[in-house]
């Protein structure tokens, strides 16, 4: 890589760019991706849903939603920026994606 | 990458089995229903290795009805990422005594990912041998139920040992 590209790409960095990790608990492997520190979080729940291969959904009338949990906190407002949640400097965010797990009734 | 590799057959410490049976039974007591996380290695051959009791704030346990909040999910989670660890089945009790069937409410909020466990632990985590628990796999169309051959030629119990902890929600320390 040339000096420029090196100091494009450091510069990239102090731009905004963020590495995302996301785990989740049944998967063997986690999601790991670059974003921008003003990209909205619904934008990362969606892609992070996709990549694990689960969907909110409704059944009768009840609704089931993943959530991104930081820091051990549920993040409910998914238009927040990401810069909202990790702060102006962290390099680095990681998440969980979780549904509420819910059993029981009559059987 | 397979983010779930398919399982053929499991391998279940005996020990696993005891301290689920003993962390249930005194929610069973009270007469509300409770539950584990079974947290292994996945591959053909999955082996459960830590049995994960969620406990205090976000944990509801009553009669009908055992859940756990996103946060203590989370908490699991981050217990299990270093230790290599996924979740390979959620283990629960019904306060029963008749053969354990998933109820609809188990179908629907259950895990849903291919190749996943649900058991379910009749008379409130009285029943002492596993092979009268119910044994659920979910797949494409949904949990069915394992008969006692398949269940014969795809689950084995070891003399392995198996952990016990105890998550709670909170920050990861």
């Amino acid at each position: 890589m040339s000096i420029e590209a090196q100091q494009e790409n450091v510069h990239g960095r102090e731009q905004g760019e963020v590495q995302v990790t996301v785990d989740y608990l049944p998967a063997t492997e986690d999601f790991r991706r670059e974003y921008s520190r003003q990209v909205v979080l619904e934008t990362i729940r969606a892609a992070v849903m996709s990549f694990f291969g689960v969907q909110d959904r409704t059944v009768g009338r009840d609704t089931y939603t993943y959530y991104l949990v930081h820091d051990g906190e549920r993040i409910q407002d998914t238009q927040l920026r990401l810069e909202q949640v990790i702060g102006e400097r962290a390099e680095h965010a990681h998440f969980s994606l979780v549904e509420e797990i819910t059993t029981g009734g009559m059987a | 990458m397979v983010l779930y590799p398919p399982v053929s057959r499991w391998l279940i410490p005996e020990a696993a089995c005891e301290l689920t049976r003993e962390s249930v039974q005194p929610a069973g007591r009270r007469g509300t229903e409770s539950g584990v996380f079974w947290l292994g290695t996945r591959a053909t051959t999955s082996i459960v290795r830590v049995v994960a009791k969620p406990a205090g704030i976000g944990v509801v346990e009553e009669p009908w009805r055992w859940s756990v909040s996103a946060e203590l999910y989370a908490a699991i989670a981050a217990y299990a990422r270093p230790r290599c660890l996924t979740l390979l089945g959620v283990v629960h009790t019904h306060l029963s005594p008749r053969v354990p069937r998933l109820s609809p409410t188990d179908r629907t909020r259950g895990l849903k990912i291919n190749d996943a466990l649900a058991v379910i632990i009749g008379s409130a985590g009285g029943e002492l041998d596993p092979a009268h628990w119910g044994w659920f796999v979910y797949g494409p169309r949904g949990y069915r139920r394992l008969a006692a051959g398949e269940r014969a030629e795809r689950i084995t119990m070891t003399t392995e040992p198996a952990e016990f902890v105890d998550i709670k929600a909170g920050r990861p320390s």
